[in-house]
Formats: C-alpha cells, sequence, structure tokens
C-alpha cells in the first residue's frame, strides 16, 4: 500500500478532479456548520441541473448520510477532524467522494461491516434499517448502520477504499456513483 | 385554550407549529446535530397545551434523527391519549414513505399516511 503525506494526498485529488465537473471539493476540518454548508451548496447547485426529483433525492441522502458518516466518525487529529469531501459530474453520472480519518485497528471490523451490508439485497437492506428501528432505543445512537443501508439503497454504485497515511492512520473513503437516468 | 407557538425552520431543522386548534406540526427537513435536544425542547414548549393532531410532513429525514421523533411520538402519546398522529410525504418521496411505514409497523402506531400531490 502507497503511503501518503498530505501534500501527495492533495495532488492526488486534484488530478482526479480535472476531468470531471467539480461541484464541490473540499478538503479541511469537518464540523457540523461546514457539513452543513456543504449540504447546503450540494442543493443550490443541483437546483440549477436539469434533474428527477428522485435523482435529487438520491444525491442528497448519500451526499448528507455520508458527509454526517464522516463527521460523526472521523478519529480527532490534532487539533483538525480531517475530512474530504467531492461530489462531481462525470458523463451521467454524479460521484461522491467522502473521506475521513480512522485508526488503523478499525480497519477490519468497517471492512466487515460494508462489505456484509454490500452483499445484501434491496430489500434485505429494508429490513436491517426496520430491524435498527425496532430494536433501538432513543437514547442510544446507533444509527451509522441506518446511514449506511441509504447510502447502498439511494446509489447506483458504491465502493470502498482505505490509503494508509504517514502519520500511521488511515484514510477511509467512500465512493459512490449515481447515475442520472434511471 | 392553547398558546400558539412557532419554531422557524432552518437549512437543518424543521419548522414547529402548534395552533389555537391543537394542531402540531412539524415540517420540513430534520438532519439536526443534536435532535435530542430539539425534541425535547419542542416537548417542553407545548407541555400544558391541549394537543389533537400531530401532523409530520418531513422532506428528509437523517439516520441519526430518526429515533428522536420516534421518541417525540411515545412521549406526546403519553400524555394526549387520544391523539391523532399523520405522516405526510410527497407522493413520489418513497424514502419518507418508508420511513413512516417502518416507524408506524415497528412501534404499532396508530398512524394514518397521507401523500401529497
Amino acid at each position: 500500500m502507497q503511503i501518503l503525506n498530505k501534500n501527495t494526498l492533495a495532488t492526488n485529488i486534484f488530478n482526479q478532479l480535472l476531468n470531471n465537473e467539480v461541484y464541490i471539493s473540499y478538503y479541511g476540518t469537518l464540523d457540523f456548520s461546514i457539513t452543513n454548508e456543504l449540504i447546503n451548496n450540494v442543493v443550490d447547485r443541483l437546483k440549477k441541473d436539469s434533474i428527477s426529483q428522485k435523482v435529487f433525492k438520491d444525491i442528497y441522502i448519500v451526499f448528507a448520510e455520508a458527509i454526517e458518516n464522516a463527521y460523526k466518525h472521523q478519529r480527532r487529529v490534532k487539533e483538525d477532524h480531517l475530512g474530504i469531501v467531492f461530489l462531481n459530474k462525470h458523463k451521467n453520472k454524479y460521484h461522491i467522494s467522502i473521506g475521513n480519518i480512522i485508526e488503523k485497528k478499525d480497519r477490519v471490523v468497517l471492512s466487515n461491516k460494508l462489505n456484509l451490508l454490500l452483499n445484501l439485497s434491496k430489500d434485505e437492506l429494508k429490513g436491517r434499517i426496520r430491524e435498527q428501528i425496532a430494536k433501538a432505543h432513543p437514547s442510544i445512537d446507533d444509527s451509522a448502520s441506518i446511514g449506511l443501508i441509504k447510502m447502498i439503497l439511494h446509489s447506483s454504485s458504491i465502493s470502498f477504499s482505505f490509503k494508509e497515511l504517514e502519520s500511521d492512520e488511515l484514510l477511509f473513503i467512500i465512493n459512490t456513483n449515481i447515475d442520472i437516468y434511471e | 385554550m392553547n398558546k400558539a407557538i412557532h419554531i422557524d425552520s432552518t437549512s437543518y431543522s424543521p419548522e414547529v407549529l402548534l395552533d389555537s386548534q391543537g394542531i402540531l406540526t412539524i415540517s420540513g427537513d430534520s438532519r439536526l446535530e443534536n435532535p435530542k435536544n430539539f425534541y425535547s425542547d419542542v416537548l417542553n414548549k407545548v407541555e400544558g397545551n391541549d394537543i389533537k393532531l400531530l401532523s409530520l410532513y418531513y422532506e428528509y429525514v437523517g439516520s441519526s434523527n430518526i429515533l428522536s421523533i420516534v421518541h417525540l411520538i411515545h412521549e406526546l402519546l403519553k400524555e394526549y391519549k387520544d391523539l391523532t398522529i399523520i405522516w405526510k410525504h410527497d407522493v413520489l418521496d418513497e424514502d419518507i414513505q418508508e420511513l413512516g411505514e417502518i416507524i408506524k409497523d415497528s412501534y404499532n402506531l396508530k398512524m394514518t399516511l397521507e401523500a401529497i400531490q
């Protein structure tokens, strides 16, 4: 695995974006105020596109759930909550990539959880949401799984990756595509 | 006599309106950072009023906000046994429709789902 420093990471990100129509590109601190601002920017930008209400809602749900997931589960890196957020349009797809720092020890658990969910059918995923809501207690915030399931249900395709950072931590990135014509 | 209550919506929080007829309407997006605080505040504000109808018309509910809404419904039902609950959704919004169905079924609620054109 290639080990990245922050400059290399930023350059890689920039290169990936060159051939796309960039709607949102953000690299830095993630807090509630910033995530809210990014979501509002996405909404404003999408309103200018000629897309169906369904595609609009799919993008909104995936983006909002992914960015909340990153914000809530990122590992504190010094004073910063470091995250990356992209929304691009390429041909007939919207592409969302959202990443946050995690500890290396969390990789296996996270991979297993995601691989399990990615192998479930649409009905099975909806069943999981039902189970989570029915068994949950309001005092316990166990919404991460529901957020991941909603992202899978509203994406045309979804994948995830880990990039090793020189700080001996991992950058966990979720990549999703949403087709414009469905 | 009910005291009219109004909380303005934001891009991440719903509008809350209690009118003099006892109709409590909550509408808009709910993707709050602290949903428990928000909905507890709603409960505190409406306390002492005679609420007959709870009308929920969400456009988006973040996954971390769902259980706080369920909690709000439960707390209101404890206080108002004959409360009528309507879960509204845009006719094309399957996500909000399904969320309403899940909440209704999971907690065996007497809640009516209503599609809005």
